[in-house]
């Protein structure tokens, strides 16, 4: 038996005692045994989300059948005799008491239904991403396959489709490896020409992740052959909106880029297959294991063998490498990267504010316990007459704790069930806020993990905040009775009541600082110099067919036509064309050398590649700082030239070197002289940084499908028709997709970070008020206690002012303390958000001195309120004790 | 009256082999894909109740199997238990029936 075994079981054995002793005699050893067996298998399921949710399952089992067990079997030991009984009571009790304080009620009830609902919320949507399995079959088996490159500074790159099919063939980890890739056809002979995204992929594709057609059949393994691809299957969407779910259409033919393939099948409409929306599937039409080394362009995704873990496949692929390496002189340096299929999916964004929002969110509900703690601790003194009546009544200790137990689960359930009204709206404006650019794979509901969880916060809630009060109220029944009702200043209470607002000050402190730190870095995001100018831009992408394009050339003419035409449109300020626009996600990149520099250098000269027509620098807006743009000039018969980012001067260029005087090296033949510098720009990615760059001149290379970005003097939405039938005009046959504004582009790739800035903004706020009215709860609880204090020192000629500095001074230094240790909590939770953060440091100067004078403003505040009504006491009234 | 859905899973497990709590247990997530978890204290609960209406009878540990010294109970589904469980499998077969004459589930 494992450390970790053993614990488990004393763990279990805990619960169990919500069990009668007999039942427990009697059942106790095997539910033992059945609950390791469910933690085991839930565990080799899910993992550590699996062990917990079959804790949380057990905790609420214990909490449900435990009871019964006991009003069933009767038992006269724990709980006492009567349960049932006992228990109605202490229910119809507690509701009476809790309507007797409808203001305390209200408020207790409001704090904690805040908490659990921003908790069942955040954990909907986390859910969604974390906790609930792939669409697809044993989707912890499945893997996501990247060729890297250590060496040349590559990770995650695109694999080489021989590569994938060798990992296959050779792993015994791996069941089967499919290889796919994204590609696009345009068909003809609809009523307009449709550009359709298209996944090529291997014909064992579908049987790997455990689909088929919901209509016809999936590709027959002879289809992996050269010439296999006369076959297509439909993506639902695509069958609906252009056959309108027609059944007749299988086997009937498609025209794709000129050649003629027949519809085999039909998807189901609940099929995806992650972040890709294709309009069908296609075999590859050659076989992959012989296409050639070097390139590399493909998605890989494996199945490992039952029972093999992800570090066996990721070490056994790794020999395969070596040894792919040693037979092909193109692998030279080219590992293989394994990584699961769910991590590859929900990505490092998703799962890195998962963990922050979850802390967040417990923090927040923390936070309402504490609270919640306050009221009932302050309740607590004005309750020890009651409670001291009762038990001179012969009520026991462990009878009035029950008491006001009941009292406290009570108030958790209200709020709980109000927090999860609340969450469903709550997590619909969550999701509501997920950037369109999320794979679709993911579903947000509140299922069971969610109510389990909701259930199992809610009594945790109930204990964490009833059970100090309780005991506190209960510690000295005598006493109580003997003075009198009066006082109940036991110095543990105050000590308790300072430990709170410490807590919750560092909490406060922790989520603003968090929360300053998201938000700047979302308005950072949004207000960044990307390099270029994104307003007035229209962009769409356009794929010429091979066929009828059959020559660069011919594929140069038409681009040049259609370039003239657009920015003979009136309004457009200026039109150009590129293989990829910036944001656009491409990622293009080649390996240089800059002439007369060392050559052994060169393996670390990568560069991200644009490839530019004359316009596309003005239309874009990315602006000169040396040199010039490209023009008509460089052409294809012309001199190689090329243009190059500040960065790119930075890095790869001497101080003194005078970048317009340098040359760049490519292969044996590519040279071309630097005839200008631009300022960086942020292409790859929102989050990215500028990276050195090079830009070619479009027309001196052969690029079939480009991206046409235009710029406008007004709204480009306007535009689109126009820039449609432009094309059109000297083509009807070519289609116009992906037609984005450059700002949608922008808002739609913050999206992901708005979202999680957003919440986080609304956390920190949630945490200044629960913060600045468990301050004052807590103030005004201590003072009331020491009124009589107070009204002596008045009575002997003390003034108002002293005494609201007093208390005032006491709590200061309380909050003193919280700020200092929430500083240093933020600190180190700046470290762990550092990845989702841009153009802001972790450990800003300006957000935590921020923070700090805010809670210190919020703090005197809620300290000063108190004071005053303190110093207010007439001395008289306080020193006798009445009202 | 239709059986309780984990009445009716613990029925099922029991319908041709006798098993104890823990194989009942992993039978029935086996067999609902990971769905249904039968928590020990309702799986307990549901065995004694079971037992009580006479659905089930506790039983002599089948030979060989291994007890884990004697703390293992077994249990064996009652004729009137296999009588309980057809009545709620035909009525079952039934809805599935009007299901596929309605044209729902699957193309068939």
């Amino acid at each position: 038996m494992t450390e970790r075994t053993r614990v488990a079981r004393r763990l279990y054995r805990l619960l169990l005692r919500a069990w009668p002793r007999s039942y427990r005699d009697a059942y106790g050893a095997e539910m033992e045994d059945a609950f390791m067996a469910l933690l085991r298998l839930e565990g080799e399921r899910a993992g550590g989300l699996g062990r917990a949710r079959a804790w949380a399952g057990a905790v609420l089992d214990a909490g449900i059948s435990g009871p019964g067990a006991r009003v069933r079997f009767g038992s006269n030991q724990g709980w006492g005799g009567d349960t049932m009984g006992t228990l109605w009571a202490d229910i119809r009790y507690a509701v009476r008491s809790l309507k007797r304080r409808p203001v305390f009620a209200a408020t207790a009830v409001l704090t904690i239904a805040v908490g659990i609902g921003a908790n069942s919320a955040v954990f909907t949507v986390v859910n969604g991403f974390m906790v609930q399995p792939l669409p697809y079959e044993e989707p912890h088996e499945l893997v996501s396959l990247f060729a890297g490159n250590p060496e040349q500074g590559y990770s995650g790159t695109d694999v080489n489709p021989a590569d994938a099919a060798d990992w296959g063939a050779r792993s015994t980890s791996l069941e089967d490896v499919a290889v796919l890739e994204e590609t696009a056809f345009n068909w003809t002979g609809g009523d307009v020409p449709e550009q359709l995204a298209a996944l090529r992929v291997t014909t064992n594709f579908l049987s790997l992740i455990g689909w088929q057609p919901a209509l016809g059949r999936d590709f027959l393994p002879e289809e992996d052959a050269e010439g296999g691809d006369a076959s297509v299957i439909l993506m639902d969407g695509f069958w609906e909106r252009r056959f309108a779910r027609d059944r007749s259409i299988l086997g009937t033919t498609l025209i794709l880029d000129g050649e003629t393939v027949t519809i085999v099948g039909v998807m189901p409409p609940d099929f995806l297959y992650y972040d890709m929306r294709p309009d069908l599937l296609r075999p590859w039409g050659v076989d992959v294991s012989l296409v050639p080394r070097g390139g590399h362009y493909a998605e890989a995704l494996g199945r490992m063998a039952s029972g093999v873990t992800i570090d066996a496949t990721r070490e056994e692929l790794e020999a395969i490498a070596r040894e792919l390496e040693a037979e092909h002189p193109e692998n030279a340096g080219w590992t293989v990267e394994v990584i699961s299929l769910k991590t590859n999916v929900v990505g490092p964004i998703a799962a890195a504010a998962s963990v922050v929002l979850m802390g967040a969110v417990g923090f927040i509900l923390l936070m309402a316990c504490v609270n919640v703690a306050n009221l009932l601790l302050a309740r607590a003194g004005s309750r020890n007459r009651e409670v001291a009546v009762r038990a001179a009544l012969g009520a026991g200790r462990g009878r009035i704790m029950r008491q006001l137990l009941t009292e406290s689960v009570l108030l958790a359930m209200v709020g709980g069930a109000l927090g999860l009204v609340g969450a469903v709206w709550g997590y619909k404006a969550i999701v509501a806020g997920l950037p369109p650019t999320l794979p679709p794979v993911f579903t947000f509901e509140m299922d069971g993990s969610v109510l389990s969880f909701t259930a199992f916060i809610t009594v945790g809630a109930a204990v964490l905040f009833g059970i100090l009060p309780a005991v506190r109220t209960t510690s000295d029944l005598g006493s109580t009775l003997r003075d009198a009702g009066r006082a109940g200043t036991s110095r543990g209470a105050s000590r308790f009541g300072s430990a709170l607002v410490i807590l919750q000050t560092a909490m406060a402190v922790v989520l603003l600082v968090g929360g300053s730190l998201l938000m700047k870095s979302v308005t950072e995001m949004q207000n960044r110099d990307f390099g270029f100018r994104p307003e007035n831009v229209l962009t769409a992408r356009i794929a010429l067919p091979e066929q009828e394009y059959d020559s660069r050339e011919a594929s140069t003419v038409y681009w040049t036509t259609l370039t003239d035409r657009v920015r003979a449109l009136p309004g457009v300020l200026e039109a150009g064309t590129t293989q990829s626009h910036p944001l656009m996600g491409s990622n293009w990149g080649r390996t240089i050398r800059v002439e007369g520099q060392d050559v052994a250098d060169d393996r670390g000269r990568r560069v991200r590649l644009t490839l530019a027509s004359p316009g596309l620098f003005e239309a874009i807006g990315f602006e000169l700082s040396a040199g010039r743009v490209f023009t008509d000039a460089d052409d294809f018969e012309g001199q190689r030239v090329a243009i190059v980012n500040e960065s790119f001067v930075e890095r790869y260029l001497g101080p003194d070197d005078d970048p317009l005087q340098q040359t760049i090296l490519s292969g044996e033949t590519f040279r071309a002289p630097i005839v200008g510098v631009v300022r960086n720009a942020i292409e790859r990615a929102v989050d990215a940084d500028p990276e050195p760059s090079l830009y070619l001149p479009i027309a001196q290379q052969d690029v079939r499908t480009r991206s046409l970005v235009i710029r406008t003097n007004q709204d480009p939405t306007t535009f689109v028709s126009r820039m449609q039938e432009a094309v059109w005009s000297i083509d009807g046959d070519i289609p116009v997709s992906r037609v984005q504004t450059m700002t949608s582009l922008v808002r739609d790739r913050v999206g992901g970070f708005a979202i999680i800035g957003q919440l986080m903004g609304i956390f920190a706020v949630l945490s200044l008020i629960l913060g600045a009215v468990g301050i004052y709860g807590v103030t005004a609880y201590a003072a009331g206690q020491r009124r009589s204090e107070i009204g002596v020192r008045l009575a002997m000629g003390a003034e108002r002012t002293d005494v609201v500095r007093m208390v005032v001074r006491e709590g200061a230094r309380r909050a003193a303390v919280g700020i200092v240790i929430g500083l240093v909590l933020a600190t180190a939770m700046g470290g762990a958000i550092q990845g989702i953060l841009v153009g802001v440091a972790p450990r800003d100067p300006v957000i935590l001195g921020t923070v700090t004078a805010v809670i210190t403003a919020v703090s005197l505040f809620g300290l000063w309120l108190p004071a005053r009504r303190a110093s207010r006491v007439d001395p008289v009234r306080a020193l006798t004790g009445e009202g | 009256m239709t059986l309780k859905p984990h009445w009716f899973h613990i029925l099922l497990a029991l319908a041709d082999k006798d098993l104890h709590g823990t194989a009942i247990m992993e039978e029935v997530l086996e067999r609902t894909d990971g769905q249904l978890r039968l928590w020990p204290g309702k799986l307990y609960g549901a065995l004694h109740e079971l037992t009580d209406a006479d659905l089930i009878v506790e039983v002599d540990p089948p030979d060989g199997a291994p007890t884990e010294r004697g703390k293992r109970r077994f249990y064996s589904i009652t004729a009137a238990g296999h009588a309980r469980l057809r009545e709620d499998v035909d009525r079952l077969a039934g809805l599935v029936r009007v299901a596929h004459a309605k044209g729902a589930g699957g193309l068939a």
